[in-house]
């Protein structure tokens, strides 16, 4: 984001609008084939298909792959995951509460009729408006007033300096609605299908079951390649396999990675894989024995086999968690070499080493062990059986770990009502990669309540401090060095045990092509994304 | 259930009307005494939800952080927040009212949900319900008449085997018998129009009715070669009436008794085995819908699924009561007894 703000100005300083539609053109929405090789339809299955297309009320990943080609927000994520615009062509900081964007002309929603600054300005209200319910409204939690300042001016006043704001046009709570649509109790129905400004329109939808889409001819940008779009459910994962391995469907979204080997076993297919931005991690309650103990929370951290784990769970496809962030989720503010440096200069690094835990567990006030259950969501692909393998380690130095294998719904409240935490598992993909995002979730005292997401009731207000900084200063330089500080202080205190890194991975018949995938597939207008025929 | 229906029903007649008349008197009473049955299965649902651990809100944020006004507006709107019986309260003036509220996770109305996906359901088990009857039966008087030979002992095993293995399991065989290696049916989607539809669902209700067609196909045998040796089928013989007349007038008729007793049975755990297959084939139908309700705590839609489960459990019954005595008025009404 503070690279989207920086470049951003010096483009307002010296580019022509032309000039800067033909980068955009580029870097941001790259031209997915040559004219000629339209494609009719392709079908495509998703774990599920949503009861509402209505965003606000149906914010899931899935309602993201169907909506992201039928709206667009003010501004969109680029293959590199950076700020790139979309409805707005450029955006300035005007200073650290202040953003303005401006509208590109000529943009018109699926029924013909133009984009104004009032249908930005509109849904984002919507968003805010605590009546509304939105799913979304954390995201517009820093924003003071949003404003129509020019028919193609929005203004946006932050309470506060808020570096992470800058993303939330760019994802799903971005995505711009017809303000007299939103107005309509009944919108996301069949009855009612949401109109947007992007390359597809809703022609049919029969909740649950599948989502019809068409190309529009009056698309501002690009030409799309496919004309018709089809999204079916398909919930159960042999039987999307065995439509693959028909041909009945032409890709799919989001593939367990146990999975990958059965999926590229089928010839005809293509498997893409992508950091998924997302973390596996424990988290330790500070504020209660036995993880009150330093040397106890330094003991699991080193009884975790993150490299044993990747093998038998990811296939590979993943990495060991050094640390929190994703290195990719760095981006901006870090160069991946930096970032890895950094990383690997991180001491101790807790790699799996059963001698040092069991000697950590010696110096503790609990050198005997002690009895602790972790509760794992049994909807995940791998927590169960990331935590055999973590509790058959900590029995080994004489730690009597028990795994409370529960519903996901069960899990999830447990943990965000910060009741009992002792020891958790927690598994999280980001909005928006933004560097200050995870160590904000898990790191700061504000969180680290019932609602908020530190499992791990981690508090130092030195911490606290350094993300104040990282969160309200735009300039990488300093959001890198106080990110840095913030790092150094969680590894040294073990202020959660991080595990892996995993790949995201899509299955596409390989007569297609798809270059653009990313771990923001569910934000970006995927089949406008260097899709096409091989 | 079935057992008491004719004594119910004599109680049902004192002054002994028009057997028409009677007739309506009893589904009348029985139809009466649903009500307070489904009070309390709904009451209990509502409490059990209530007690098990979990929160529908968050099912609507999965792994995230929340607005806490934003969390605080949605409770207010499903009235989360009041005490157990003013929740159970509220919900109840509106089912009375014809309103089964707004699901949560799918905020819209849970009537028109289920009218959604009633459809699938509905025909996956009436083809799934006119497989295990007609071919269960079939198969089950063919090998009673054909006691002992290989086919006999064909049917036998092939009952085995159906009900060994559950429908989910045979569901995937037979989408990759049918489906990947043969290519005659489709994989997923419940088709659109008759014709498609059947067509889509063919594998799905014969997964389904192979799991349960070895109770019929069992019940029958054993009815038939019970009634084939009585001494009226002598008899008959004897006066020289052919073997297809004694079949099908006598001998059938009276096995289908024990099947028609069962037959509520039968119908209720196909309906409770759609949930299975459902998902296997990607059918968006009721049964579908019930799972993922309750895994995400969606108290209206879970409320409005058991609630017309419950009353269609009820209605089968009584409607097998109903049947039972159009196959054999001799025992209508308790007449048997007195």
């Amino acid at each position: 984001m503070a690279i989207g703000l920086t470049r951003r100005r010096i483009l307002v300083a010296g580019m022509t609008h032309a000039a800067f539609v033909s980068i955009a053109g580029t870097f941001a929405i790259a031209p997915s084939a040559k004219a000629d090789e339209q494609i009719e339809s392709i079908t495509w299955a998703l774990p599920s298909i949503p009861e509402t297309l209505f965003i606000p009320r149906a914010w899931m990943t899935y309602t993201g792959a169907v909506m992201s080609l039928v709206q667009e927000g003010p501004l969109s994520f680029g293959d590199d995951l950076a700020l790139g615009p979309a409805l707005a062509d450029r955006w300035e900081e005007v200073n650290p509460t202040t953003i303005k964007y401006h509208l590109r002309g000529g943009v018109k929603f699926g029924d013909g009729s133009p984009l104004t600054a009032d249908d930005i300005v509109a849904t984002f209200k919507y968003h805010m408006s605590p009546d509304s319910g939105s799913q979304l409204a954390s995201f517009y939690n820093s924003v003071a007033t949003v404003e129509a300042t020019a028919p193609d001016e929005v203004t946006v006043k932050l309470k506060a300096p808020n570096v992470q704001f800058a993303f939330t046009p760019a994802h799903m709570a971005g995505f711009v609605f017809k303000k007299e649509q939103l107005a309509d109790k009944n919108i996301g129905t069949p009855e009612v299908l949401p109109l947007g400004t992007g390359a597809y329109k809703l022609v049919e939808f029969v909740p649950a079951d599948h989502v019809l889409l068409e190309a529009r001819d009056d698309y501002w940008g690009p030409k799309p390649v496919v004309k018709r779009i089809n999204f079916q459910a398909i919930p159960d994962r042999p039987a999307r396999l065995l439509a693959m391995q028909q041909g009945e469907i032409d890709g799919t979204f989001d593939l367990a990675i146990s999975d990958i080997d059965q999926w590229k076993a089928l010839g005809n297919v293509d498997v893409v894989t992508a950091p998924s931005l997302g973390v596996y991690l424990l988290t330790l309650d500070h504020s209660a024995p036995p993880f009150d103990d330093i040397h106890v929370r330094r003991a699991v951290a080193y009884s975790v086999d993150r490299k044993g784990l990747i093998k038998a769970l990811l296939k590979g496809n993943g990495e060991a968690a050094t640390a929190l962030n994703p290195p990719e989720i760095w981006s901006g503010v870090l160069s991946p070499d930096e970032v890895r440096a950094f990383y690997a200069a991180l001491l101790p690094n807790y790699a799996f080493d059963l001698k040092k835990a069991k000697a950590e567990l010696a110096q503790s006030s609990h050198p005997d062990g002690f009895d602790v259950t972790i509760p794992a969501s049994t909807a995940d692909p791998y927590m169960v059986n990331i935590l055999q393998s973590v509790t058959e380690n900590l029995k080994q130095i004489g730690i009597r770990a028990h795994i409370r294998e529960t519903d996901n719904n069960t899990w999830f409240t447990n943990y965000i009502n910060h009741d009992k935490l002792g020891m958790q598992i927690m598994a999280y993909y980001p909005d928006f990669a933004d560097a200050a995002n995870y160590p904000s979730l898990f790191f700061s005292s504000a969180n680290a309540k019932k609602d908020g997401m530190n499992g791990s009731n981690f508090n130092n207000p030195e911490v606290d401090a350094e993300l104040k900084i990282a969160n309200e200063n735009a300039d990488p330089k300093a959001r890198a060095e106080a990110l840095k500080k913030v790092f150094k202080i969680a590894n040294e205190e073990v202020a959660v045990v991080p595990i892996f890194w995993p790949a995201s991975a899509m299955a596409i018949n390989n007569k297609y092509k798809l270059t653009g995938y990313t771990a923001f597939w569910y934000n970006i207008p995927w089949a406008m994304r260097g899709f096409g025929l091989r | 259930m079935q057992g008491a229906a004719p004594s119910t029903g004599s109680t049902a007649i004192p002054g002994r009307p028009g057997e028409d008349s009677s007739l309506v008197v009893f589904i009348t009473r029985r139809l009466a005494v649903t009500i307070p049955l489904l009070l309390i299965i709904s009451f209990s649902v509502f409490a059990l939800v209530h007690i098990a651990p979990g929160d529908p809100v968050r099912s609507l944020l999965g792994a995230r952080a929340a607005d806490p006004a934003t969390l605080v507006a949605i409770r207010a709107r499903f009235h989360l927040d009041d005490p157990f019986l003013v929740q159970y309260g509220k919900w109840l003036l509106q089912v009375i009212r014809g309103d089964l509220g707004v699901s949560i996770q799918g905020n819209r109305a849970v009537t028109s949900i289920i009218a959604d996906r009633l459809g699938v359901t509905i025909f996956l088990s009436l083809m799934s319900t006119a497989l295990v009857l007609g071919l269960g039966i079939l198969l089950g008087a063919v090998a009673a008449f054909r006691r002992g030979t290989r086919f006999d002992r064909a049917v036998v095993m092939f009952g085995v085997f159906g009900i060994s293995s559950p429908a989910f399991v045979t569901g995937i065989f037979l989408l990759y018998l049918f489906g990947v290696l043969l290519h005659w049916f489709p994989i997923f989607g419940p088709g659109r129009g008759f014709l498609d539809r059947a067509w889509h669902l063919t594998l799905p209700a014969l997964a389904l009715a192979i799991s349960v067609m070895a109770i019929v196909i069992k019940i029958t045998r054993a009815a038939m070669i019970e009634e084939l040796a009585r001494d009226y089928v002598t008899f008959a013989r004897a006066r020289g009436l052919s073997s297809r007349r004694i079949l099908f007038a006598y001998v059938l008729r009276n096995s289908l008794i024990p099947v028609v007793t069962a037959a509520g049975l039968i119908v209720v755990g196909i309906v409770a085995g759609a949930i299975y297959v459902e998902v296997t084939f990607s059918l968006p139908g009721l049964g579908a819908l019930m799972v993922d309700a309750i895994q995400k705590r969606d108290i209206p839609t879970i409320q409005g699924t058991t609630l017309l489960f419950s009353a269609f459990v009820l209605l089968v019954n009584l409607a097998v009561d109903v049947i039972y005595t159009l196959i054999d008025p001799r025992i209508r009404f308790g007449r048997v007894e007195s």
